[in-house]
């Protein structure tokens, strides 16, 4: 690629996602070369992520402004540590795995949204997208097919009933302590301080709102799967 | 009734956590989930459809600063149902059918409300 870069023949249209990425590491020696591979890098997964940001931000009770520049930060990691590896990819196909690994990103932005004046700079251990245990290194390639837009709706209605009776306090802690825990990480010291200002609670209420939470989620599947 | 049977069954204690990363509540573990996700935004009306992200602003290095604060909404009526189950789980106790029936109506309010 670097000969390709030479002799100023690049394509970067027909370019797999991760070799832009690679164009875009090389960004100390060949600036407009890389500059070129994060704009058709961006023009193609802006508007995905995008959009995702938005739901996302919705659960954190933030509007689209806020999912609009955390979708920004995203890229803005993306340009600054342009670290993808394929050989951890949980998908054979380049495209959603480079999305698998962005939607990490951004979900960390969100968490950490508001505790700087600019994009949040997380340490590894904050980083959702820092792959840390073996079962996250397994390729999940699922042969099922997608269920119907039906039923996904009728999933979708379970869980905003679930989560209805949780204030936006709880439900703010409550899918903060999951995100952690399904990466297998204990939620960082510095993410339980920053909810204990973002929300206003303490260090036992955070917990007290975790388990209140839990119990409620729970308690709401129990009742909807007796009830027949 | 028959909206309790649609729910029944469907997601419990060993799938929340797969449901809740297909559904947009968490990011996606793997393709299927994010698949899932895709079908199920497929027609939303995203308030973002025509937003795009600043490129030149990200490679100059100076995306805007902000500052943002939550917006939490504080429901009392919400916190007193709180409340009253976790009193409820300190005890052990079964639920008692004056929260049950007003968690349904709740529910079924939603259902009926709902955007999805």
């Amino acid at each position: 690629m670097i000969q390709e870069i030479k002799e100023e023949r690049m394509d970067f249209e027909n370019m797999s996602g991760s070799d832009l990425i690679e164009v875009i590491s090389w960004k100390e020696e060949y600036p407009q070369e890389a500059e070129q591979a994060f704009t058709m890098f961006c023009s193609r997964y802006e508007k995905s992520l995008i959009q995702k940001a938005e739901i996302y931000c919705l659960r954190y009770a933030y509007n689209e402004v806020e999912a609009l520049l955390v979708a920004n930060c995203t890229f803005a990691r993306v340009w600054k540590y342009p670290t993808f590896d394929i050989k951890k990819a949980k998908s054979k196909n380049i495209d959603t795995a480079i999305m698998l690994w962005m939607l990490r990103i951004l979900y960390t932005q969100i968490i950490l949204l508001g505790r700087m004046n600019t994009c949040a700079e997380p340490t590894s251990e904050e980083d959702l997208s820092v792959i840390t245990t073996v079962n996250e290194l397994i390729e999940f390639h699922i042969g099922n097919d997608v269920e119907k837009k039906n039923e996904l709706k009728v999933m979708l209605e379970i869980l905003n009933s679930a989560m209805l009776g949780l204030s936006e306090k709880h439900k703010i802690v409550y899918l903060t302590y999951k995100a952690y825990e399904q990466s297998g990480k204990n939620i960082p010291r510095s993410i339980s301080k920053k909810l204990q200002g973002q929300l206003e609670l303490t260090q036992n209420s955070i917990r007290v709102y975790k388990l209140d939470a839990n119990k409620h989620v729970l308690n709401y599947l129990e009742q909807t799967n007796v009830t027949k | 009734m028959s909206q309790n049977k649609k729910y029944s069954g469907i997601i419990d204690v060993n799938n929340i956590d797969e449901w809740l990363s297909s559904a947009g509540f968490l990011f996606p573990q793997n393709e299927l989930q994010l698949a899932r996700f895709n079908e199920l935004y497929a027609d939303y009306d995203f308030k973002l459809k025509d937003a795009s992200i600043d490129v030149k602003a990200i490679i100059k290095g100076n995306l805007c600063a902000f500052k943002t604060t939550l917006r939490i909404i504080e429901n009392k009526e919400i916190n007193k149902e709180i409340e009253e189950l976790r009193m409820v789980a300190r005890k052990g106790q079964v639920l008692p059918d004056h929260i049950i029936e007003k968690m349904k109506q709740k529910h079924q309010k939603n259902n009926n409300g709902e955007e999805q």
